[in-house]
């Protein structure tokens, strides 16, 4: 009666840091019984560091970590196999083990350090290769088997540690797609039928859309979002931590989830013959100035100081630049060189760039941009990034949105803006 | 790794080379089902048994012990210099194994575990030939000969001694037993012992080890006036592997040309009862002038 | 189900090896009398016990190794025992300690090999790489620094103290006195069977830390463990028979694609196989010429054919690919 009451996995407020780095931050987390769940984020979010904590791999520096109930730190090792298996993404075997003793492993802490394996392990071994289709080929050593077959076995080992949660860490990424539909039907099938609590991770988030109930996303070690798949996979949240356009789609029907790449500028248009003026400095424009010149935009920037690292990145993109000497405020003589650039610009666009008194100048480009009817492009949030005494910066820009001025939160949507020609 | 190979190169053959005998004639006496019968482990053992007239009484050696040919080629190998085989001895029955220096540091105690009486002939200095033969003398039951033989070789080594005593401008020697790397002898060895009798300074002396690795420029600097090789395997002529050392051609003894090789090594090198040849040859080469 | 069938095989053919290993000698070949060849006798069985006890150990701690480091290559030498080893003798020999007695040569061996190891374990712990590769890195450090030391020993020894070392280092299974046999040979005894009784741990490991710790293996003690004890018998068999080489390497891979990877199966039979296999190639050093031969020339000639006709057979390739 307690297990019904109990979740399966409760996280609270972990924090686990790997080389003095944080890698989950204050992340908690509850997960009943009988849950099927999808981790999804980009690399270096912190799934596998959470998996690592739900397994007992890794000991987070604060919080506690309980299955069942039961504190993991004060679980021994054997009782914490009972209780949780893992399916890795690829389990490298060095020596010939057949099929059979790989299942086999899985009841390790079942069977006595001076006696065969008992009915009872043999029963669930037998099990667990019915279950998964490796029976006919027990006799195999491992590293004979297809991918597929390989990735079957290891699973029947997880099943045969007869666990109540399993967690599979991309355990099918490196499968085709037939042979990553059979793992998870078979996983689908364990959760449904023995209530075993599933919680994987995914980079293929329409499958992870269709097998899971739940979805968590993890973003720089905290999740940002959860819930049901419809409500987690949104168009924005998906730009926000995976930093590209994506466009889900619902089938009406189904319910199913559809998620494709968004129009791109490079697959359905072209920046050729327009021309762009950025202003950026302080390697803010980095990755502007990079997204800009691949989508083929002429590109001029300035006025940055030399040895900028964005007067750095505008060189080797053959950006043509408005320079000022380093370290020195921008002089009306570099100025007047950035104003015949941007004269001849058809677009200009704001990095989000911080703005001190030596850079201000800049300001006015945008202004006589306007003044000529052209389209003028602001990164928002300058509020965090305004650094004059008198936060001059963030009320000349207010000045320039309300004369017409656009805001754009991030590259991707400023691409989406930007006019475009269509490509053939 | 190629260093220890190189080692044990250099001890095969140093190995080797402490070990030789004495010509004299000898009839080959008969046998006597009480007189003991030995296993000699050392060339130099192998040949005091032959001077003492006791071959018969040799039922195994040591695959070095290889003089004088005609009387030892009959006698069973036991294993190489250093390296006996414990089965081949026992199976031998032997009442006494003589030696002078094994490999294996624990080799007396395995001989006497598995029932061998194992005595150990010090035999390495010139000084040590004449009570090595007395030793030997004694285990073969043959202390007469031993006797005589001993008194005679005190006697001729005295004598040398007492000819070369008044020399006061000794030509400096240095004697060489490997060419790569260049070994050379030191004050622990045999050899040096005969130069110093036959009238020379071993320049090696200064080392108080029996064999060392020298190098060109401790040689340079020391300047020998004869240099003397007893190199054991040898492609090329040992002078041309003297004068190719670089810088070699301004010392002395290769200015003078009194770089000597040719030696019957055995016999210099050998603590055994051939000592005065090894002594007249190394002598002939320093009085030459 | 070949594996079944070669383990007993293995079993079975191990007492017909032994025997046959008595019955040859430098004297002659034939079951020696023990009446009147009562020394013959004692000296090949003992000969042979101590091929059988040297063989297990290294192919044992072989096992255990080439598992725990997960490291086809690995071989009971790779923590720096055999450097240690070798310069506990040859502190043994140019302070001339060992003509004491017949226990100083092999004790001293033994020691300096624990101490070496105890280095490389404690420098392994500070390092900050993960712990396998650490203990590796400062096993092969530890060694060249102790190599260093034994030919600075060797190079200022006398002719017969570099000859001695020399012919300790070759290898050589004749046993200076049955105590040391005695001590040498229990030791060996409860470490391989300390070893198998971690086979289901092993088994595990062999498949990684991180799953071995899934299935409910406690990882850091068990490593530790394994790796103390195969590092103990090995320094046994050092201390007592000197560097015997690719015993340790190939046997267990031999073994392996007899009897399969499972270490219930593999420990037992790879300390019986690796003994006779040591024992049959001292056989054959004993007699093969007139002179002994060193017997670690007999197993690196017979093993590494071996080895590699079985490279050509798919089973082994699987650790190398």
């Amino acid at each position: 009666m307690t297990s019904r009451m109990t979740p399966a996995i409760q996280l609270t407020s972990i924090t686990a840091k790997y080389r003095e780095h944080a890698v989950l931050k204050d992340l908690s987390l509850t997960i009943q019984p009988g849950e099927m769940i999808g981790i999804l984020g980009p690399n270096g979010a912190g799934k596998s560091t959470l998996f690592n904590c739900v397994s007992g791999l890794l000991t987070p520096t604060s919080g506690t970590v309980k299955l069942f109930g039961t504190d993991l730190r004060k679980m021994p090792p054997h009782e914490r196999a009972r209780a949780i298996a893992v399916v890795p993404q690829e389990l490298e075997i060095p020596v010939p083990y057949t099929v059979a003793e790989i299942v086999m492993m899985g009841r390790t802490v079942s069977i006595g350090r001076f006696s065969s394996p008992s009915a009872r392990d043999r029963q669930a071994v037998e099990r667990a290769m019915v279950y998964t289709d490796v029976a006919d080929i027990r006799q195999r050593p491992l590293n004979e088997l297809s991918g597929g077959e390989r990735q079957r076995a290891i699973v029947a080992m997880a099943l045969a540690q007869e666990p109540r949660i399993i967690l599979m860490d991309e355990a099918t990424s490196h499968l085709d797609i037939n042979h990553r539909l059979e793992i998870m039907q078979l996983v689908e099938r364990l959760n449904r039928e023995e209530g075993v609590t599933v919680m994987m991770i995914s980079h293929d988030l329409q499958m992870a859309a269709e097998f899971s109930r739940r979805l968590i996303i993890l973003h720089q070690g905290q999740i940002v979002a959860d819930g049901p798949p419809h409500s987690v996979l949104t168009e924005d949240t998906l730009r926000r931590v995976y930093h590209c356009d994506v466009r889900v789609c619902q089938d009406p029907k189904s319910g199913g989830i559809s998620i494709m790449a968004a129009p791109r500028l490079p697959s359905v248009g072209t920046g050729k013959g327009i021309r762009i003026h950025a202003v950026a400095g302080g390697g803010c424009g980095e990755a502007t100035l990079r997204r800009l010149a691949l989508c083929g935009y002429t590109l001029s920037c300035g006025v940055v100081n030399r040895g900028d690292m964005d007067a750095e990145i505008g060189a080797v993109l053959s950006v043509s630049l408005a320079l000022e000497k380093p370290f020195s405020p921008i002089s009306r003589e570099a100025l007047q060189v950035a104003r015949e650039m941007a004269a001849k610009a058809d677009v200009l666009v704001l990095t989000p760039i911080p703005f001190g008194s030596g850079n201000l100048a800049n300001l006015e480009l945008l202004d006589e941009a306007l003044t000529a009817g052209k389209p003028v492009f602001i990164a928002s949030g300058i509020e965090n990034r305004d650094f004059t005494l008198a936060r001059n910066a963030e009320k000349s820009i207010l000045l320039l949105l309300s004369r017409g001025a656009k805001l754009y939160r991030d590259v991707a949507e400023l691409l989406t803006l930007l006019p475009a020609k269509l490509s053939d | 790794m190629t260093k220890i190979v190189a080692y044990l190169l250099i001890f095969a053959s140093t190995g080797l080379l402490t070990t030789g005998c004495k010509p004299t004639a000898a009839p080959p006496p008969r046998s006597s089902s009480s007189e003991p019968r030995v296993i000699s482990l050392a060339p130099s053992i192998t040949e005091i048994v032959y001077a003492l007239n006791g071959t018969h009484q040799l039922i195994g050696r040591s695959s070095a012990c290889d003089y004088p040919p005609e009387a030892v080629s009959n006698v069973p190998v036991i294993g190489d210099f250093g390296v006996p085989s414990l089965e081949r001895m026992v199976s031998l029955r032997p009442d006494q194994v003589l030696y002078t220096d094994v490999a294996d540091p624990m080799m007396d105690s395995k001989m006497k575990r598995v029932g061998l009486h194992p005595v150990h002939i010090a035999c390495e200095r010139l000084n040590d030939i004449p009570s090595a033969i007395v030793h030997v003398g004694q285990l073969l039951q043959r202390e007469t000969e031993a006797q005589a033989l001993a008194s005679n070789l005190v006697e001729q080594i005295q004598m040398a001694r007492q000819e070369t005593a008044a020399f006061t401008n000794r030509p400096r020697a240095l004697v060489l037993i490997w060419n790569d790397p260049f070994y050379a002898a030191g004050r622990k060895s045999f050899v040096s012992d005969l130069v110093e009798l036959a009238g020379g300074h071993n320049i090696g002396d200064e080392i108080n080890r029996d064999y060392f690795q020298a190098s060109s420029e401790w040689v340079l600097a020391h300047d020998p006036d004869i240099i003397f090789c007893f190199f054991m395997a040898n492609s090329k002529p040992v002078k041309q592997t003297i004068l190719n050392q670089p810088g070699w051609r301004r010392i002395k003894a290769v200015k003078d040309g009194r770089v000597y090789d040719g030696f019957d090594n055995n016999v210099a090198l050998r603590p055994g009862p051939r000592v005065m040849q090894g002594l007249e040859a190394i002598k002939r080469r320093i009085q030459e002038h | 189900m070949h594996n079944r069938r070669n383990f007993w095989l293995v079993l079975g053919l191990t007492p017909l090896i032994l025997t046959l290993c008595v019955m040859m000698g430098p004297s002659g070949f034939g079951l020696p009398d023990i009446n009147t060849e009562r020394e013959i006798f004692m000296l090949r069985l003992t000969r042979v016990v101590c091929g059988l006890v040297i063989g297990a150990a290294l192919s044992c701690s072989g096992v255990v190794f080439q598992a725990v480091l997960r490291n086809p290559l690995a071989e009971p030498y790779i923590l720096g025992v055999s450097s240690g080893a070798g310069l506990g003798a040859a502190i043994a020999i140019v302070t001339g300690i060992s003509a004491l007695g017949a226990t100083i040569l092999p004790l001293c061996a033994f020691v300096m090999a624990l101490i070496t190891l105890a280095i490389v374990y404690a420098l392994a712990r500070n390092g900050t790489s993960s712990s396998i590769y650490g203990l590796i890195l400062s096993g092969v450090i530890v060694s060249a620094v102790c190599s260093s030391l034994l030919m600075f020993m060797v190079s200022v020894s006398s002719i017969e103290g570099m000859h001695s070392i020399l012919w300790w280092m070759l290898g050589n299974l004749e046993v200076t006195s049955y105590s040391v046999l005695t001590f040498i040979g229990l030791l060996i005894v409860a470490g391989c069977l300390g070893l198998w009784a971690l086979s289901r741990e092993l088994n595990a490991l062999t498949l990684g830390h991180q799953m071995a710790h899934h299935l409910g293996i406690r990882v850091k003690a068990t490593v530790v463990v394994a790796l103390l004890l195969a590092t103990l018998i090995a320094s046994a068999a050092v201390g007592v028979a000197g560097l015997i080489g690719f015993v340790g390497l190939i046997v267990p891979h031999i073994m392996r694609s007899l009897v399969g990877a499972d270490h219930r199966r593999l420990i037992p039979s790879a300390a019986i196989g690796g003994g006779a296999f040591l024992a049959a190639c001292d056989a054959l050093a004993r007699t093969l010429m007139p002179v002994e031969i060193p017997v670690g020339v007999i197993t690196a000639l017979l093993g590494g054919p071996f080895f590699l006709i079985l490279l050509k057979r798919r089973r082994v390739q699987n650790w190398l690919e």
